[in-house]
């Protein structure tokens, strides 16, 4: 076994007393070894959260509860008041999320109150990148865009999804051949939550989700579609006016839909479809950054 | 609820039974035991387990969810430092002359010890009290002499995290010893 470089007990003395008095004659001022444990606790807290060493992090709170004499455990009925507000908290935001959610329901039963109405030729070449035919198609009740190659004979019972969530946005494209654009700027205050993939039959839907401090979110949804198949997308709207917005020569369209903002388009068998809590300008901004900048 | 959930939920129940204390004393210990931010303190505990269960699906996987935990503590205990513009308000600095008074209660504790006439039942009293891990430590580095890189391979943790360990025992023992005198 290896010894210890410094011996602190001499041989002949390894007694529990001389031990304790070895312990007792080593004088250090506390308040120098607090500064060193907070020094030490603050640089670990500074490492990334995947290397980061509990351990270390553990055993300075612990020393410094210690040197202040303050080494009382919590109480436990504290903890649970403390969890109790945690739950409270944890059912308003899903209660928050619910109301979204119902809010998109809602959308969705109400859809088309106002017609788009766009010339379809011109809408069918301008979405027609590499599709060989794009039809909007506008009726009462819906605002319609389709994409088609060839018909999608497979049986939509078939095209079940297969559903991952990701925590970051390398991980969700990672084997993707079809990579879509994607936003490099969103609105102060924004960050990126988490993704959500579905792998379908002839087509996969990428979904990112950002979010502030105010839950107030954007969500890019992208269906990305296979050369041999179908694309194939309703969109929700409200009665306020449909702005056409140019960018790169492909026509994006923003409308309003309850109090969001959407803008949808496609290019290169996607169809991106952005909704948030965002003004149309800072729509805009985003498609821009989308691509490539104002 | 479907098993997924059931899963997800019995996750953060350990997260929280696990690291729900640990999480308060490191948030404490971010504020440096401040009494007057200690409504901060809880908040901040509060929304790292908030953010936990929203997040807890991912959680799962995430290769150290420990880390995860005090980095979201950590963040959110700055975002609210930066927002109250305390930090230098409620500094608190050791008096020196507290510090300097006990250096000298320290050579005093040193020199009732060394005088007093039953050392061994002293001792055998004073070790009773330290816990399991504590007495495994004492045995190994001041028995066995063990090296701090061994003891660090040994509990599994890092050489710094073993000396702050080390050195957490050694504070023990002197509490205790001061202790003992003031009963006795």
């Amino acid at each position: 076994m290896e010894k210890r470089s410094k011996e602190p007990i001499s041989p002949n003395t390894n007694s529990d007393k001389e031990i304790i008095k070895e312990i007792l004659s080593e004088k250090e001022r506390d308040a120098d070894v607090k500064d060193r444990m907070y020094a030490i606790l603050y640089e670990a807290s500074s490492a990334d959260e995947a290397t980061m060493d509990t351990d270390l992090i553990d055993e300075c709170v612990k020393a410094l509860n210690l040197i202040e004499g303050r080494e009382e455990r919590l109480d436990p009925e504290k903890i649970k008041s403390m969890r109790h507000k945690v739950d409270q908290k944890y059912k308003n935001w899903l209660r928050a999320q619910r109301k979204h959610r119902l809010k998109k329901l809602l959308g969705q039963s109400v859809a088309g109150l106002i017609l788009v109405f766009f010339m379809s030729s011109a809408v069918a070449s301008a979405l027609g990148y590499n599709l060989v035919q794009t039809v909007v198609d506008w009726g009462k009740e819906t605002f319609h865009l389709s994409a088609q190659n060839q018909p999608n004979v497979q049986d939509n019972d078939h095209n079940i999804a297969d559903k991952k969530n990701y925590g970051n946005i390398e991980e969700v494209l990672h084997d993707m051949a079809v990579k879509p654009l994607l936003p490099q700027w969103v609105p102060d205050g924004f960050a990126f939550k988490y993704a959500e993939k579905f792998v379908r039959l002839d087509n996969t839907n990428v979904v990112l989700y950002y979010e502030n401090s105010a839950y107030k979110t954007i969500v890019f949804d992208f269906e990305i579609y296979t050369d041999q198949a179908s694309a194939d997308a309703s969109f929700e709207k409200d009665d306020n006016m449909v702005e056409f917005y140019e960018k790169n020569n492909i026509p994006h369209y923003i409308f309003q839909n309850i109090d969001r903002v959407q803008a949808v388009w496609t290019s290169s068998n996607v169809i991106y479809n952005v909704s948030g809590d965002v003004s149309a300008d800072e729509m805009k901004k985003i498609i821009d950054s989308m691509n490539g900048g104002s | 609820m479907g098993r997924n959930d059931k899963n997800a939920e019995a996750f953060y129940e350990l997260l929280c039974n696990q690291y729900f204390e640990r999480i308060y004393s490191y948030c404490k210990r971010l504020v440096k035991g401040q009494a007057q931010l200690m409504d901060f303190v809880e908040d901040c505990t509060q929304n790292t387990f908030l953010e936990a269960r929203k997040q807890i699906s991912h959680l799962r996987d995430h290769p150290n969810v420990e880390g995860w935990l005090y980095t979201t503590a950590r963040n959110l205990i700055n975002q609210s430092y930066r927002s109250m513009y305390v930090k230098k308000r409620y500094e608190v600095m050791m008096n020196e002359n507290i510090a300097n008074n006990l250096i000298e209660f320290d050579r005093e504790l040193e020199e009732i010890f060394n005088s007093s006439v039953d050392g061994d039942k002293l001792c055998a009293d004073i070790l009773s009290q330290l816990n399991a891990n504590e007495s495994d430590l004492y045995r190994d580095y001041y028995k066995n002499t063990m090296s701090v890189s061994e003891l660090a391979k040994k509990y599994d943790v890092s050489g710094t995290a073993m000396t702050t360990r080390i050195y957490r025992l050694k504070k023990k023992i002197k509490n205790l010893v001061y202790d003992y005198f003031e009963k006795n």
